[in-house]
């Protein structure tokens, strides 16, 4: 019993791991489908992004019951529970990397972000390389 | 919102102990921010017993006690780096390890890579703490195995300047005060390791169980701290760490960075607390709902650590 509920809690870990690259991919096909849609859409996307990342995360703590006795009193429990911590370190170390990236932005996204503003650029006039390196140091 | 990022790691290479205890010993030679203003402000090292001894009412016992020392653990850190050139990880002393003999961890060994010995053995009975709020409350401690100086180690010549304000004495509930803490108390670093205190406050089992056992954040640190009015007759994982090191000032709870062992007793008391918060991030990333929530009132100290708290902290 220990070790199932033990199992499902490093499972429920290893989702939340996972849905942040399942959302930025589906962030990656929103934006490619809508190549001409407006910054409002790429905010939009970022939220259901954070949605989707939010739901992964309402895991129980583990429990006493999750170890048996010895475990806990030589110390094993311990360094399981580091790892743990260390798992969902990594998930906030990742998202923390997406969200400074532009949240979810891959490689073909920033570049149809990048088409966006040459094209805003081009109807305004507008100095597009200066546009352009403001828009690649904002992602 | 900020995210701190810290990583830890069980095992610090010998070579980047050398470079901490080093960078510690550099720290003792920068100048105190307050020179001039105290007599027992020596170095920049001093400076962190003195903030700490300020701030002792508030950040005990109290909703910010978390918090307010992983701030302050982190901008010593912060010092060795910028003030005295680390490069290497915060180091923190597993607790667990070390419970049947303090005196053989590598923390406590008094080779050139511990932060120095055991104090000099002396004959001694063990302390009688009171509990906060409740004189009447005791808590004896069995005696530890030195009660002298630290002749062993890196820091065997270091010398304490700050305090004493509230220095248990063995055998009784009396507390050693000096009439002036903040005033040149020039004196040698004394320790009285305890495997006693280590085997029933700071084993694998008290440090797991801590974890595992409270879901909020407000028992978590109510039980890690032995709050009075949580729990009674122990010392938790923080104060048992402290007095499985004791001494002076390691066990005066005014300043006790003046050994430095506080500082990887207080990683690892971070390490716990990072571990606990990532096992449910989502609902612990707050602290207690106010700085204060938990607070005792002043008077409940004056009576255990004299007119000095009441009248200046």
């Amino acid at each position: 019993m220990a070790v199932l509920s033990r199992c499902v809690w490093l499972l429920l870990g290893l989702s939340s791991v996972i849905s942040p690259v399942l959302a930025q991919n589906s962030t990656e096909t929103t934006t490619s489908q809508a190549s001409t849609q407006t910054s409002t859409t790429a905010a939009e996307s970022d939220s259901q992004t954070t949605t989707a990342q939010s739901n992964t995360e309402s895991t129980a703590a583990p429990s006493e019951e999750d170890f048996a006795p010895q475990e806990i009193e030589s110390g094993d429990a311990l360094g399981q529970l580091q790892q743990m911590a260390e798992a969902q370190a990594n998930v906030i170390a990742k998202r923390s990397l997406l969200r400074r990236a532009g949240s979810g932005c891959s490689a073909s996204n920033i570049r149809v972000r990048q088409e966006w503003y040459v094209s805003f650029s081009s109807h305004s006039n507008g100095d597009t390389d200066h546009i352009l390196q403001a828009n690649l140091a904002q992602v | 919102m900020v995210i701190l990022t810290i990583y830890y790691r069980r095992t610090l290479p010998k070579s980047e102990r050398k470079q901490y205890i080093a960078a510690v010993k550099c720290l003792q030679t920068k100048p105190s921010l307050f020179a001039g203003q105290f007599g027992a402000a020596k170095s920049m090292y001093d400076d962190f017993v003195i903030i700490h001894l300020f701030q002792t009412l508030n950040i005990h016992l109290s909703g910010t006690f978390l918090t307010w020392h992983r701030y302050f653990t982190w901008v010593f850190e912060d010092k060795l780096r910028t003030q005295c050139g680390y490069t290497g990880k915060m180091p923190y002393w597993e607790w667990g390890l070390d419970v049947n003999s303090p005196r053989n961890s590598p923390v406590f060994d008094g080779s050139d890579t511990s932060l120095g010995g055991d104090g000099e053995a002396i004959t001694h009975q063990g302390l009688i703490l009171t509990e906060p709020g409740d004189p009447s409350a005791l808590l004896p401690l069995p005696p530890g195995t030195g009660g002298g100086c630290v002749k062993t180690g890196p820091f065997k010549n270091m010398t304490v300047n700050v305090g004493p304000i509230a220095l248990s004495q063995y055998g009784s509930t009396n507390y050693t005060s000096s009439p002036d803490p903040l005033g040149d108390n020039a004196r040698c670093l004394k320790r009285d390791l305890n495997p006693g205190v280590a085997k029933r406050y700071t084993t694998f089992g008290n440090t797991t169980r801590l974890i595992l056992q409270n879901q909020n954040v407000e028992l978590f640190q109510a039980i890690m701290q032995a709050d009075p009015r949580y729990v009674h007759g122990e010392l938790g994982v923080h104060g048992g760490g402290h007095f499985v090191i004791g001494g002076d000032p390691g066990g005066d709870p005014f300043i006790s960075p003046g050994d430095p062992a506080f500082y990887l007793h207080h990683a690892q008391v971070d390490r716990v607390y990072w571990i606990w918060q990532m096992l449910d991030f989502q609902n612990r990333q707050v602290r207690s709902p106010s700085p204060f929530l938990l607070r005792f009132p002043l008077d409940a100290f004056a009576f255990i650590f004299g007119p000095f708290a009441s009248h200046e902290c």
